[in-house]
């Protein structure tokens, strides 16, 4: 059975290092394949393992907002985590349950956010590689590791997200900007905008373990083994809070 | 030093910056949004490259693709966008 961790808010480095403390313990199989709920507080931007920070946000302004800048340990694009309209998730899992197949890993697992928007009585479908699209607006990015047989996937949903903020922060390169505008690419939503109302953290959070358990089955609530904190306090300490890391590239 | 941007619609960006000294690649570094597979390929690979003759370090990244893949990056495309660029620019030190 599934194990899920509704998390309290927590900042950038602590979200990071606890996502990748799970990954850790999967591996040496102590604990069973685990979803994990949370929210950063303060707000962060985190950006993709292969990104540099100058070229992909606008590093002071952030700053100057009081907000969290983290470097991720998958792959894919910067990311606004907006305290206040954002929900994140991570599925720790094996390659066996959640699919060998790199995209129809990511399909698998966004199923659960399909359902949860379902229950929004919103229609939303999968985009390969990795997001998940309403009316051909982004309203969740993914992002996906596998080490040593165990899936790390984690990912947005925008229930409430201050897209003026994320505009502001979040920098396009050239290249990327000039096709995107050629194709009329259409952006990004959330829950809010597509229902003509505000929905709160409480709705969405309880939408997202009713959508996850459509796809995963029944799953035990529970907290974080002592290895797992163990772990996560050193990579907090040593990668995730550090300007090594978050400077890398 | 030669940077090569790639991006296609609907597929991930990807950047190469290579610094070249004397016909040996002193560094490379790859950056963008794009996700590899499996995990510490392009470090190994920006490892392997580093300090090797430009020929040599076209043929290593060359073969890339064998030892694992950059997704949403179309890498025999961007290959040959890198190795017209070095011809270009660095045609001297390139051993056909």
């Amino acid at each position: 059975m599934w194990r899920l961790i509704v998390d309290g808010p927590r900042n950038a480095a602590w979200n990071m290092a606890l996502d990748e403390a799970i990954l850790e313990a999967r591996i040496q199989g102590v604990v069973p394949n685990t979803l994990r709920i949370y929210v950063f507080s303060p707000s962060a931007v985190s950006i993709g393992y292969f990104q540099k920070i100058k070229e992909s946000v606008v590093f002071k302004r952030i700053r100057d907002y009081g907000y969290d800048i983290v470097r991720r340990p998958t792959g894919g694009g910067s990311v606004f985590h907006d305290e206040f309209g954002e929900i994140t998730y991570s599925v720790i899992a094996d390659e066996k349950t959640v699919g060998f197949d790199l995209v129809e890993s990511y399909q698998y697992i966004c199923r659960g956010l399909i359902e949860t928007l379902k229950i929004f009585g919103i229609e939303a479908n999968f985009k390969p590689i990795n997001d998940v699209i309403v009316n051909g607006r982004k309203i969740s990015g993914n992002a996906q590791l596998r080490r040593k047989g165990i899936v790390l996937q984690h990912g947005t949903l925008m229930y409430n997200t201050r897209l003026e903020l994320l505009r502001a922060f979040l920098r396009v390169p050239k290249v990327k900007q000039e096709i995107k505008s050629a194709a009329r690419s259409t952006g990004v939503t959330t829950i809010s905008r597509e229902l003509g109302r505000v929905v709160s953290l409480r709705e969405v959070l309880n939408a997202l373990i009713m959508g996850f358990e459509k796809t995963f089955g029944e799953m035990d609530g529970e907290s974080y083994t002592p290895l797992e904190i163990e772990l996560a306090f050193r990579l907090f300490r040593d990668k995730y809070s550090s300007e090594k890391w978050l400077f890398k590239r | 030093m030669i940077v090569v941007e790639w991006y296609r619609e609907n597929s991930r960006f990807i950047k190469i910056e290579l610094y070249i000294r004397d016909c040996v690649v002193e560094d490379i570094v790859f950056s963008g949004d794009f996700f590899e597979e499996p995990e510490g390929l392009i470090e190994s690979i920006e490892k392997s490259v580093r300090g090797l003759q430009l020929s040599d370090a076209i043929k290593v990244l060359g073969s890339l693709d064998v030892y694992g893949r950059i997704i949403g990056v179309d890498w025999r495309d961007v290959y040959e966008k890198l190795c017209s660029m070095l011809r270009e620019v660095y045609g001297e030190c390139i051993k056909e």
